[in-house]
């Protein structure tokens, strides 16, 4: 599990890129820089004569390289920073407006990215130190001033000061970018989490059919010890078009990547590297990446159950509209029978008495004497003669008879159609199973008569049994019919023979087999045989769904068995055993009371 | 001379009705060896067959299901409101189980077509047979018009909840329902009938409820409603209970009796039906006429003997009527007869212990009965005796103290 994780770790971190910002000019030069932008200078001091020393102190002789501005006073100071911008203050200290610190802190508030150098008077060094404590950039002792001094230190406080917000830009980046590769990172994780838990199948394969990503879910629908046989998508599984298998080449998964449009399919059928099929309803889209479609991510998930019960629920509402319908036939068929029924009865009577009166004639006739008599006896014997009265005696009767049967033959037929149907019966309720086999072969009769002849071995004083009858019916008709088919296919002629007996087992159980002696079916096969869609019949014939149906209905509904013996060549013996349930007993006779 | 005498005691009118003429004239083809038997009419619909019901008195009427007009259900509801004492049955092919049941009310029993003429013959000529049994025509009337049997509400409701439980089991229900008498009887009646087409009939409630399955037991008795709640007074009430523990109470007397003479296990079932079944008369008249029933019961605490003041209320015992009605409901004959002759078996014929002898004891063994005599008995009042004739003519007197042991333990 831990590789499979990695591979999908490793197949992110080399497909999500980090999106690079577009990198901002972190330590654009000021224009002052690059070009002969002057360096604006506010001058603080509300000595003008002093300020006129200082500015051509700073100036010397290259005027064009520094715009000197002066204030007197703070509001003055205040009013040309609100104005215009510079690039250093140079405050005097000594300024009237209460004492220098509060003027500066006001400044520095003021104007918080531009340097203050401050200008202390002579040997005001305490001062000066505080006042860079304070914020200010540097100081100056007014009275050892000189140009050179000056501009040195003006320029080195804009630098600082350029630097420190350069530096600061720096980190607020580097905490920026940080955040978002957290975020990517925590993004990532979750995309795995997610890929991971799907309850979906997901698998990434390139244009070569070899598989790049897969989900837990994938490994555990496409293999039973949830480890991809392989990477390679054709010895994963394989899809069914048109029910046959087909290769990754050759398939539509390819197309999607060389068309770059994606599919999809509501009900579906994988063929898996074991062999199993699964039936899915799958999406499959192109993998888009800069250079175009690199792949296709295919997405999946069992439908296995839903299947189930969609056959479930059209098997009961074909079963009930069956029902409803044999319910209906019975109907109309049985009040006719009633009546042949009685006819026939009737006339079989009837004629004996007719029989009994001609014969007594003729005895009173024999008894009679004289050539009248005689003449009589003659011309009788001849009516007889024409009226073939021989046959008709002999035949008539058996004809009756037989039509009788036929009427009994069809009343038992509609019964057995009638009960096999259970129309609507949906709870369970013990049944005679003995009984259920002779309705089942009877209403089956017309599938197997042309192959088989079919014998029941039905064991007496069989217990009833709790199940859903018409389910049960369902099995044993398609077990009956399997053995039709099965020696059909063996083409045995006159041989054909199929068994179906009952025993009890033991307390709680009896077994039901049917035995055929048709083609019989390898290990192979006999070890899928009751896996849903299944087939070793031809296309039309079986939907590979009867074994499977017959397996639910035992096993999940009634909590028994279905095996199968078989030998090819020789025939097949599938055993049912079924509990007899509801052992609950009522009370002891005598004890509750 | 003789033949027309023996026609008048033994007439029996039967009436037949279909919409299909051939089915009509095959019937009468068919029945015809039984001219001299029955005095037989084929008519078709149900309108003409209330028409024919005004021109003659009929015993008997099988009627058809699905008409066109009138339906076999409306027919024989509109027969047991004109002529109540009639005996009502349905020969139909139609086989939805909804329309079965809707015959359960009005018909008495409800035959499958193709019916077979000696089930048909014998069905009518047991009907026949139990007029026999029952002699009074009020009493007749009474019963073939009973439509169904009252439950005491508490177990009616028990019922009506255990099966909205999902969980409800087979035996849980039977155990509900076998210690009804009204249940049983109806629960049996319904399975037994030719719709469920059992090869043999069932004679406990747990083998029908089985049989049966959840869902039509559930639509029997949720839907179809073939068990009612008692609604008359608390007094009634609390009798009806007592009458169905007793019953309770000689069923089991009656099986371990079986049981110990070694009977077979399907005898031993009937026994327990039998025994179960046998206060069903009383308990319709406890239903219908409370007020008969309560001056019954005064007589018999005035020491007079059960059965001679059943007799002159109700022209009848309580054992005849109950067998009347289990007739008509087809029940299998040895339970009617062990009913029937519950009070005195001897006077049918029998060469060896049977249903009737086994009912009849565990009857008296089991006291008096508790419609008449609530608590301790005082004395020998509501007590029967024991037909010890009978029983020496069988041979068993000495098994009696066997019995009465047996007996002792259910008590």
């Amino acid at each position: 599990m831990a590789a499979t994780s990695n591979t999908a770790e490793t197949w992110f971190r080399q497909r999500v890129r980090y999106p690079v910002p577009k990198a901002k000019t972190l330590l654009k030069r000021t224009a002052q820089e690059g070009s002969k932008m002057p360096t604006r200078l506010l001058l603080v001091d509300p000595d003008c004569d002093e300020a006129e020393r200082i500015v051509a102190l700073i100036h010397r002789n290259e005027t064009d390289a520094y715009t000197i501005k002066h204030a007197q006073g703070f509001e003055d100071a205040e009013e040309l920073l609100g104005e215009h911008e510079f690039d250093a203050v140079l405050l005097d200290l000594a300024t009237p407006v209460g004492r220098g610190g509060a003027v500066l802190k006001k400044l520095i508030g003021l104007a918080a990215n531009t340097p203050i150098i401050v200008l202390t008077q002579t040997e005001d060094e305490t001062a000066g130190a505080m006042a860079v404590q304070a914020g200010a950039q540097d100081f100056l002792v007014k009275s050892r001033l000189n140009g050179d001094m000056l501009r040195r230190v003006i320029r080195y406080s804009i630098d600082r000061v350029r630097f420190r917000q350069d530096v600061d830009g720096l980190a607020r980046e580097i905490a920026h970018r940080k955040r978002i590769a957290d975020a990517l990172s925590d993004s990532q994780n979750r995309m795995m989490a997610i890929n991971e838990s799907l309850f979906e199948g997901v698998l990434v394969f390139d244009e070569s059919g070899h598989i790049a990503l897969s989900n837990r879910a994938a490994e555990r629908l496409l293999s039973d010890d949830g480890k991809l046989p392989s990477r390679d998508l054709d010895e994963v599984l394989r899809l069914v078009l048109d029910e046959q298998p087909i290769s990754f080449g050759a398939g539509p998964f390819r197309q999607v990547i060389h068309e770059g449009a994606g599919i999809q399919d509501e009900d579906a059928i994988f063929v898996r590297g074991d062999g199993r099929p699964v039936a899915v309803a799958y999406a499959c889209v192109p993998l888009m990446e800069k250079d175009g479609v690199q792949g296709a991510i295919l997405s999946f998930r069992d439908i296995g159950a839903f299947k189930q019960a969609q056959r479930d629920a059209l098997q009961s509402s074909k079963l009930a509209s069956v029902g409803q319908l044999a319910a209906g036939i019975a109907h109309e068929i049985n009040t006719p029978i009633q009546y042949i029924g009685d006819n026939l009865r009737f006339l079989s009577s009837a004629f004996q008495s007719l029989v009994g009166l001609i014969k007594r004639s003729e005895q009173l006739l024999s008894e009679l004497e004289g050539p009248a008599a005689v003449q009589a006896r003659a011309a009788l014997e001849r009516a007889r003669e024409q009226a073939d009265a021989d046959y008709l005696l002999e035949n008539i009767p058996a004809a009756t008879r037989q039509s009788l049967e036929g009427a009994g033959q069809v009343a038992r037929i509609v019964l057995a159609m009638k009960e096999f149907s259970h129309p609507g019966e949906r709870a369970k309720a013990e049944v005679d199973i003995n009984r259920s086999i002779e309705n089942t072969v009877a209403v089956s009769r017309n599938e197997w008569k042309q192959w088989a002849r079919l014998d029941t071995r039905l064991e007496e004083n069989l217990p009833r049994v709790n199940c859903l009858a018409g389910e049960i019916n369902q099995v044993l008709l398609n077990l009956v019919v399997n053995a039709a088919h099965a020696i059909e296919e063996a083409d045995r002629g006159a041989d054909g023979r199929i068994v179906v007996s009952t025993r009890r087992i033991d307390e709680d159980r009896i077994e039901i087999a049917v035995e055929d002696n048709g083609v019989g079916m390898t290990d192979t096969v006999k070890e899928q045989i009751f896996d849903p869609f299944f087939t070793t019949k031809r296309i039309g014939k079986g939907t590979g769904q009867g074994l499977a149906i017959c397996r639910d209905v035992i096993v999940a509904k009634h909590g028994g068995r279905i095996s199968v013996d078989s030998a090819p060549g020789v025939g097949s013996r599938f055993s049912v055993i079924l509990p007899i349930g509801d052992a609950e007993e009522g009370l002891a006779p005598g004890d509750d009371l | 001379m003789r033949k027309r005498d023996w026609h008048r005691v033994t007439t029996y009118n039967v009436l037949f009705v279909d919409d299909d003429e051939n089915m009509l004239a095959g019937l009468q083809r068919m029945l015809r060896p039984l001219r001299h038997e029955w005095h037989m009419r084929f008519v078709n619909g149900g309108p003409a067959a209330l028409q024919a019901l005004t021109e003659e008195k009929f015993h008997a009427i099988v009627s058809d299901m699905r008409m066109p007009d009138m339906d076999g259900v409306q027919l024989l509801a509109e027969v047991s409101r004109l002529y109540p004492e009639m005996v009502r049955l349905i020969l139909s092919g139609f086989s939805e189980a909804e329309s079965v049941m809707r015959t359960v009310g009005p018909a008495h029993q409800f035959l499958a077509k193709p019916c077979p003429p000696d089930i048909l013959i014998d069905v009518l000529r047991r009907s026949m047979a139990l007029r026999q049994m029952l002699r009074s025509d009020a009493m007749r009337g009474l019963l073939a018009s009973i439509k169904s049997l009252p439950t005491p509400p508490e177990t009616y409701f028990r019922l009506i909840k255990y099966l909205e439980d999902p969980n409800a089991s087979f035996a849980g229900t039977a155990q509900i329902i076998e210690r009804d008498v009204a249940m049983t009887a109806e629960l049996l009646k319904m399975t037994n009938s030719a719709y469920f087409a059992l090869p043999a009939r069932v004679t406990s409630p747990l083998q029908a409820i089985r049989v049966l399955g959840f869902e039509i037991l559930r639509s029997l008795v949720l839907q179809v409603g073939i068990f009612q709640s008692f609604h008359g007074q608390a007094k009634e009430k609390a009798l009806m209970e007592a009458v169905n523990r007793d019953s309770f109470r000689v069923a089991h007397i009656s099986r371990r009796i079986a049981k110990l003479e070694g009977f077979e296990l399907a005898r031993v079932e009937e026994c327990f039906c039998a025994g179960m079944l046998c206060s069903i008369g009383a308990l319709v008249l406890l239903d219908c006429l409370p007020g008969s029933f309560a001056k019954v019961k005064a007589r018999v605490l005035d020491g007079e003997d059960p059965i001679e003041a059943e007799m002159a209320e109700f022209g009848a015992t309580q054992f005849q009527m109950g067998a009347y009605l289990l007739g008509l409901w087809g029940f299998k004959n040895t339970i009617v007869e062990a009913v029937g002759f519950a009070d005195q078996p001897g006077s049918q014929p029998a060469s060896r212990l049977d249903v009737p002898a086994v009912v009849h004891v565990a009857r008296v063994l089991a006291g008096p009965f508790p419609g008449f005599v609530l608590g301790e008995a005082e004395g020998s009042a509501g007590r029967m005796p024991l037909d010890m004739g009978y029983l020496s003519q069988l041979g068993k007197q000495e098994r009696l103290g066997v019995w009465m042991i047996e007996a002792r333990q259910v008590m």
